[in-house]
């Protein structure tokens, strides 16, 4: 049950390939929300109340729920609905998709050959988001598609996570919820900053930083 | 206390000596000039006339003229007079002699700057530039003082100072000269300024008390008289020789002053008065004299005695 | 010594407590809790100091921290009165000068916190003796006084400054780190007392820890050639700041220095040259280029460098006495640093705190503008001449007996007969004598081109003497500057006990002799002031029977003179500068166009630190030239970033997924 489940999560990262429409994006930021609790539900253990609140709130509820509608509510309000075209061209981007996909299965393989411990399917397709995510945000303009392709990255380092214990070390946890703080709100708000100075939300403003 | 006596005499003889300088100058001349005794004459015209006070003058111009006469007199206690000593002593008394006379320089140069006047101001910033030069140079004196004595305050430095090897002698000299050149320097004396010029741009002394009148130029001009009594007094203590009785003694010392105060007139006849840029040159002399004096005693006398 | 720590905290609460208050009972709420935090800590601190027993006590912190000891000794007690006062003081100042940033509740919070932080964690800089945690109350310090240099942070040369400040202090701090990491190797733990003992072992290698910790400590200090921040950071940042920074914050540079001396004991004498002649040009370069200036905070900032070179000279003089075993001389040297350090808080924190009446008056820096203003506040400007005088180490004020011990300490130590030591000595004193009348200058300058005279330029609105909080720390310090000028033996008292760390062999006899010094030294400047009073009352008398009427200012006739026609701030230092051209030199850019009739000119001069010259900018340039090769790392756009994220990515999964099998 476990490994459809992973399947499920690694699959949507191809859609998210193939996919231009925003809303898409959103949607399947909160299908793998829900994917991940699912997860991790199956694989409790213990019951440790303080801890299942816990999880149940990072993964239903922030990544499944709030963080979707509230990436939502700023593409509705911004107006934007399409993502432009990217660097490489929608067919070669599939294309290293899939390449990553396997790559993923491969690093799977390897893993499992190490006495290591780790889960290998979790260590693959952990892999093949974090790869992935990256991917995308190189390949793509907006700056609130690099804020979805960050949520994907994150998603992935929490799979990295599950993949090495069953609960995951407090710190960890937090680090990622830092993560998550950090990552949307400040995202957010400069992201309305930077729509009021710059007319547009395209990157190649962000090169005036430079030094 | 006889020390209080002498040291009352001292103050209230000020004004004669300066009466002296004028008189050489005015021999030298062909004149007759005016008697010994006019600087007081003038002091006591001075004291009962009213002052004009000008309204950019603030409470630095009313207080300024009596702190330097305070700080004059304070200055003389420390001085030793040859036989008597010195009224206050204590270890490293010299620094309160220079400091105190540094407190007097900085309130008239701040009294200059009170007026709002641009002469004034461009006498006080020559004179706190020319003060650096006399100043360290006069610490590098004291300090070769300090150096071949092994003592610490005026007084036992003076007493110390008395015995003749070739190279003590020379010391003496080349501290006499020093000092002289930081009299003609602090007195406000030729070739470093005029006393007798009123045109601003080559005054130094004379313009920071242009704008005081009465009581107040009074104090002044006697603080200055004051002053330069205060280094011919250290003058005459490296030229008075010790071992001899008090009666003679004072009476050497006496005459020594007049022969310092002589001299300083005499070349007030002779020499005019230097460029502005040549001055620091000058001064440098000083500097350049303790320097030696305290490489003289560095190397000769604490090779060979020590 | 709990009551202490929890004075101390108490700062820290009450910067955060002023967060939460309405804007108007921001300050107060912050004197309050200053107040009691100086309250608390100054009975443990004056205890310590008057019977010279050290307090301590110990605190267990994680990993890699470990158990850490807070010590109050002497040392400590001494620097932490000097914090208390000025954070203290700092707090009450600021009620009166924050009004002018009324409105920005935000900033004022920022601000008290901030200042909360600052005033805590130097104190628990001097007081902690353990390296981690010393570096952390180190940079706590540090990034607080950050915050609050860049108050003002909507003007872009504050921002810069700040960020100069910061990367300086870095610097420094680097330099501490590799020495506490050096000797806790060394010594195989992290307390100051394993120290010690390691200093005793490895004899050869102090010398170098010595040179590590001082240039770390000199950073924060403003020696040569590592001061370049403070004439940048004290005009940046608001007056209070600027007081605070300069009247106690460089000092915990100097206690750096002091406890390093302390740990290290045995001295040799190329440290202790090396210490005076660095303390010697600083304190040359720091007031001569104080005369130069004409915005007068950055003279402020110039001036505080030159009073920590006194006060390294005088560290080198008890050095010097330390190496050849001259006790007198030694203690002098002590005592002489202490007392000018103490001393250049009070009069410094005055200098600034009348700065800062003026600035918000009138809301420039530049001497040039400035004149006349004893008319509108005489308060402060009696106040601030008496501090100018005092820092021009003239008598009856305190300047002169810190810079009276200094000089006693090297007329005493011709006594130890080594030639060096002499030369050392004549060099001291020649170079003390040089760095007092340039400061002679640079004050009368100060203080005479700002507030006497007629003011230069049309000042908008007219000054008005300021409220009782700006007033009331500066009349403390004054009356503090007073009685150590005229009665030292009360204040020589608490000092006494620091000095007799340093030297041990400190005796009572050297104490008697001392305080019969001092008591003629009293009687002394009691009989000066008794002068200048009667010679005063008998001006006073005299001015009774004659008139006295008032007329303008003397100008030889002319009738078209105007306020402009006065001394500016350059052309007063201009024959000094001329003497020194070469120390200080002038750049001075004209624009004058060759025509038949004159048109628009203009002249813009300005003085430049070669401090700079030679050392920072060669410095820089060549760590430009070569981080420019590298330049092409950076283009600016976040893909490229990305994609280095990524190759280095899977180069570590190929490597240890492949490579391990």
């Amino acid at each position: 049950m476990n490994d459809i489940l992973i399947i499920l999560l690694g699959t949507s990262i191809l859609y998210v390939f193939s996919v231009s429409r925003l809303e898409a994006y959103v949607k399947t930021l909160a299908l793998q929300g829900i994917l991940l609790f699912l997860l991790v539900i199956m694989d409790i253990k213990e019951i440790n109340w303080l801890n299942i609140t816990f999880l149940i709130f990072e993964t239903l509820i922030l990544k499944g729920i709030i963080i979707p509608y509230f990436l939502l509510t700023v593409i509705r309000r911004n107006e934007i609905s399409r993502e432009i075209d990217p660097y490489i061209s929608q067919f070669y981007s599939i294309l290293i998709g899939s390449i990553i996909f396997i790559f993923g299965f491969l690093a799977a393989f390897w893993a499992s050959r190490l006495d290591a411990g780790i889960k290998p399917l979790y260590f693959g397709i952990s892999i093949v988001m974090i790869i992935a995510s990256l991917f995308l945000i190189i390949n793509r303009k907006r700056i609130i598609t690099h804020i979805l392709c960050y949520m994907i990255l994150e998603n992935g380092i929490f799979l990295l996570s599950l993949s090495v214990a069953n609960e995951m070390p407090m710190l960890v946890n937090l680090g990622v919820l830092l993560d998550l703080f950090v990552g949307i709100f400040l995202f957010a708000i400069f992201f309305n900053k930077i729509q009021e100075m710059y007319d547009g939300n395209k990157i190649d403003v962000l090169t005036e930083l430079k030094d | 206390m006889i020390k209080t006596i002498i040291v009352l005499i001292t103050i209230l003889s000020a004004p004669l000596f300066i009466g002296i300088i004028n008189k050489t100058k005015a021999i030298w001349a062909g004149r007759q000039g005016a008697s010994v005794f006019q600087p007081y004459f003038d002091l006591i015209k001075l004291l009962r006339k009213g002052e004009t006070v000008s309204p950019t003058t603030s409470f630095v111009s009313e207080i300024a003229p009596s702190i330097n006469v305070a700080a004059m007199i304070f200055a003389l206690l420390f001085i030793p007079f040859p036989f008597v000593g010195s009224v206050l002593k204590f270890s490293g008394d010299f620094v309160l002699f220079a400091y105190s006379l540094g407190l007097a320089k900085f309130f008239l140069v701040i009294a200059a700057l009170d007026t709002g006047s641009s002469f004034e101001g461009m006498g006080a910033n020559r004179e706190v530039t020319f003060s650096t030069i006399v100043e360290t140079a006069f610490f590098i004196l004291l300090g070769t003082l300090a150096f071949i004595t092994n003592r610490t305050s005026f007084e036992s430095m003076f007493a110390m100072l008395n015995y003749s090897s070739f190279y003590t002698l020379l010391i003496k000299l080349l501290f006499v000269i020093s000092l002289f050149i930081m009299l003609l320097a602090e007195g406000s004396r030729l070739p470093v300024d005029d006393p007798n010029t009123h045109l601003e741009l080559t005054m130094i002394h004379e313009v920071m008390i242009l704008d005081y009148s009465g009581i107040n130029l009074a104090f002044m001009v006697f603080a200055s008289n004051i002053k330069m009594l205060l280094i011919s007094i250290l003058i005459a203590n490296f030229l008075v020789p010790l071992n001899l009785g008090i009666a003679v003694g004072i009476a050497l010392c006496v005459l020594t002053l007049i022969l310092i105060y002589l001299s300083v007139g005499l070349i007030e006849s002779l020499i005019a008065r230097s460029r502005m840029s040549h001055i620091p040159q000058f001064l440098f002399l000083m500097t350049a004299l303790s320097l030696t004096s305290f490489a003289i005693v560095a190397f000769f006398i604490h090779g060979v005695i020590k | 010594m709990n009551l202490f720590l929890i004075g101390a905290v108490f700062f820290l609460l009450g910067g955060i407590a002023s967060v939460f208050a309405n804007e108007y009972n921001k300050s107060i709420i912050y004197i309050i809790f200053s107040a009691v935090a100086a309250f608390l800590t100054s009975f443990v601190v004056f205890s310590v100091l008057i019977t010279g027993n050290s307090m301590q006590t110990e605190i267990q912190l994680g990993e890699p921290i470990g158990k850490s000891l807070l010590v109050l000794d002497p040392l400590s007690s001494f620097f932490a009165l000097i914090i208390i006062a000025g954070s203290f003081l700092a707090s009450v100042y600021s009620a009166g000068y924050m009004e002018m940033y009324k409105g920005e509740t935000a900033k004022l919070s920022t601000y008290h916190l901030f200042l909360g932080l600052m005033s805590t964690s130097m104190i628990f800089v001097v007081i902690v003796q353990n390296a981690i945690l010393f570096l952390i109350s180190w940079e706590l310090m540090s990034i607080a006084s950050f915050f609050l240099v860049t108050f003002e942070s909507n003007k872009p040369d504050v921002r810069k400054a700040g960020i100069y400040y910061f990367t300086s202090m870095q610097i420094g701090v680097a330099f501490l780190i590799a020495g506490f990491a050096w000797i806790s190797s060394l010594s195989g733990s992290l307390d100051f007392n394993s120290f010690k003992e390691a200093f005793t072992n490895y004899p050869a290698l102090s010398d170098f820890f010595f040179a590590l910790f001082f240039i770390g400590f000199g950073t924060k200090a403003g020696f040569v050639p590592m001061h370049t921040w403070l004439p940048r950071a004290h005009p940046a940042a608001p007056t209070s700041v600027s007081a605070l920074m300069s009247g106690v914050m460089i000092k915990t540079g100097i206690y750096g220095i002091l406890r390093i001396i302390f740990l290290i004991n045995e001295i040799h004498p190329a440290v202790a040259f090396s210490v005076l002649i660095v303390g010697l040009i600083t304190a040359t370069i720091g007031i001569a280029n104080a005369i130069s200036q004409n915005d007068f905070k950055k003279l402020l900032a110039y001036s505080s460098i030159e009073n920590i070179g006194i006060i390294g000279l005088g560290i080198g003089i008890g050095l010097i006495g330390k190496s050849y075993g001259n006790n007198l001389v030694a203690s002098f040297g002590f005592l002489g640093a202490l007392l000018h350090t103490f001393n250049h808080f009070t009069f410094k924190t005055v200098l600034f705190y009348g700065a800062g009446v003026v600035y918000s008056q009138t809301h420039t820096r530049n001497i040039d503008k400035l004149g006349g203003l004893i008319k509108y506040i005489p308060q402060t400007s009696l106040l601030f001449l008496i501090a100018a005088l005092a820092i021009s180490g003239l008598p009856i004020l305190s300047g002169f007996i810190g810079e009276f011990f200094i000089y006693s300490g090297m007329i005493k130590s011709f006594a130890i007969g080594n030639i060096g030591v002499s030369i050392a000595a004549i060099i001291g004193i020649s170079g003390l004598a040089f760095i007092g009348s340039m400061a002679m200058i640079t004050f009368t300058k100060l203080f005479g081109l700002t507030f006497l005279g007629n003011t230069r330029s049309d000042l908008h609105s007219q000054p008005n003497e300021s409220d009782m909080f700006l007033t009331l720390p500066m009349v403390i310090l004054t009356i503090l500057i007073f009685l150590v000028g005229i009665s030292p033996f009360v204040f020589v008292t608490f000092i006494i006990q620091v000095v007799v760390l340093f030297v041990p062999q400190f005796s009572m006899n050297y104490y008697i002799e001392f305080l019969s010094l001092l008591n003629t030294i009293t009687i002394s400047i009691s009989i000066f002031i008794l002068l200048i009073v009667i010679i005063y009352s008998i001006r006073r008398l005299l001015l009774r029977k004659v008139k006295r009427t008032e007329f303008k200012t003397w100008d030889c006739g002319y009738q078209g003179g105007t306020s402009r026609m006065q001394y500016t701030s350059s052309s007063y230092a201009q024959p000094f500068m001329q003497l020194i051209a070469e120390l200080v030199p002038q750049k001075i850019n004209i624009q004058k166009e060759k025509v038949l009739f004159p048109k628009e000119a203009s002249l813009y001069s300005s003085s430049q630190d070669i401090s700079e010259g030679f050392f920072i900018q060669p410095v820089i340039s060549a760590l430009k030239k070569f981080m420019n090769l590298f330049s092409w790392i950076q283009s600016g756009r976040m893909q490229q970033y990305i994609i280095y994220g990524l190759l280095f990515l899977l180069a570590l999964l190929i490597w240890i997924l492949g490579v391990e099998l």
